[in-house]
């Protein structure tokens, strides 16, 4: 089968849970490249001119908070969940469940 | 000086902030700035050549264009999928509307108040065709990429109109030819080919010789089949019960045939019996044949056009047809 087919496919299963995995990630907070690299390590990889315009927009839609960090040498912009990213997040999570009961329920109805 | 110290991350940064509101052009710039220096830290410290470090860290962002327009929310496209179906029914609906009623305007005012010849008439009717056509669409293009650009971003992908089941067209596609309707057409068609052989074979007094018999045979009889040849596509349009693409293209190609065979013939004053002479034989009077060879053929060529372009919309509107 057509590896590019495939790829696609794949991509665009994955598009929206990158906000998912931002969201629980940033419970704790992180600069941008941090981010990335977490994610990465955890199985999510994220292209950078992706993933950082992303979370200026989650920002700008309030559902992240963001603080300029200026102890170390180099200023970092740190973006932690916010409230309303929380109430997001646990619709994201429960979407999520459903999503995978519901297809687990699909393909147990196959099986029979 | 500076050019020396001008990095390469220097000039990717500004080149991707240059374009964003200045409230969070600043922002960007400084996040971005560090988060290049991190990925470059991160690679010279995995073994890499600082410069090559710089280079693989800014490669790997892309294009600055596309990174501005993702910190900017801007589309990456000029009409999207929201739109586009919109667009496309507004653009179809303009064309169709204006440009038959450009073409007859501009035929009949040509015709009527100057007195150029039929290749300047028909020449200068295509040329306003295509710049009217060329004009209506870019600026309807234009309209359409300005709210696409004003909306914000949450409601791009939404269309302009709710469309609703009143919008289906009212004709049902299956049969959508009358049986009058091709009753007619064939008997019509098939009495002006019978004229026009008629005419061509040469008659006696006291009918009149309008059409010239010395034309050559060959096209005497071309033009006389393809006038008979409508009526055999009536029948074939009533057998299928609509307007098939094909037959939509046989009527197209016998009409551009018959109009180009009648206009040159016209032309080159091969078609017409000498009228002003024949009518002052026949009816004892000079008659004064104000009408002009471009007149004649203007209107040979409108009703060839007529009749072509409603056999193509016919076949168009009756694609999708279920049994047929």
């Amino acid at each position: 089968m057509d590896e590019s087919l495939i790829g696609g496919h794949l991509q665009e299963l994955r598009r929206g849970t990158v906000v998912l995995a931002c969201l629980e990630t940033l419970e704790r907070p992180h600069y941008g490249y941090a981010l990335m690299e977490t994610l990465s390590g955890s199985g999510f990889p994220v292209d950078g001119n992706t993933l950082y315009p992303l979370l200026r927009r989650l920002e700008k839609q309030g559902l992240l908070t963001s603080e300029w960090n200026t102890d170390e040498s180099r200023p970092r912009k740190f973006y932690r969940t916010s409230d309303d990213g929380h109430l997001l997040l646990d619709q994201l999570r429960a979407e999520w469940r459903s999503l995978d009961a519901a297809i687990t329920s699909l393909d147990k109805g196959n099986d029979r | 000086m500076t050019r020396q110290t001008t990095t390469l991350t220097d000039r990717y940064v500004w080149t991707v902030t240059q374009h964003l509101p200045a409230e969070t052009a600043t922002d960007v710039a400084r996040e971005l700035r560090a988060t290049i220096l991190d990925t470059v830290d991160d690679l010279v410290a995995g073994g890499e050549d600082p410069a090559r470090a710089e280079r693989k860290a800014l490669t790997d962002l892309g294009d600055p264009a596309v990174l501005a327009r993702r910190y900017g929310g801007r589309p990456g496209h000029l009409v999207g999928p929201g739109l586009y179906t919109d667009y496309v029914r507004l653009l179809r609906l303009l064309l169709a509307v204006v440009l038959p009623i450009v073409l007859v305007a501009h035929l009949v005012a040509r015709v009527l108040a100057t007195d150029d010849g039929w290749l300047a008439i028909l020449g200068g009717t295509a040329s306003l065709l295509f710049n009217v056509g060329v004009q209506l669409t870019f600026w309807v293009t234009v309209t359409f990429v300005v709210i696409e650009r004003s909306r914000p971003e949450e409601e791009r992908g939404r269309s302009l109109t709710t469309w609703d089941p009143d919008q289906l067209p009212e004709e049902t596609p299956a049969r959508s030819v009358g049986l009058g309707e091709t009753v007619w057409s064939v008997a019509f068609s098939l009495a002006l080919a019978a004229l026009v052989a008629w005419q061509f074979a040469g008659v006696e007094a006291p009918a009149i010789q309008v059409l010239n018999p010395q034309v050559d045979v060959v096209w005497k009889v071309t033009l006389v089949a393809l006038l008979a040849l409508d009526a055999v596509l009536a029948l074939g349009v009533w057998r299928a019960g609509r307007w098939t693409p094909s037959a939509a293209a046989v009527n197209v190609a016998s009409n551009v045939a018959a109009a180009a065979l009648i206009v040159w013939l016209l032309t080159s004053e091969q078609l017409l019996a000498d009228l002003p002479q024949v009518l002052s034989e026949r009816f004892g009077a000079t008659v004064d044949w104000g009408v002009s060879t471009a007149v004649t053929a203007a209107v040979v060529v409108l009703i060839a056009a007529w009749d072509a372009v409603d056999s193509v919309l016919k076949a168009r509107r009756s694609r999708w047809a279920g049994p047929s």
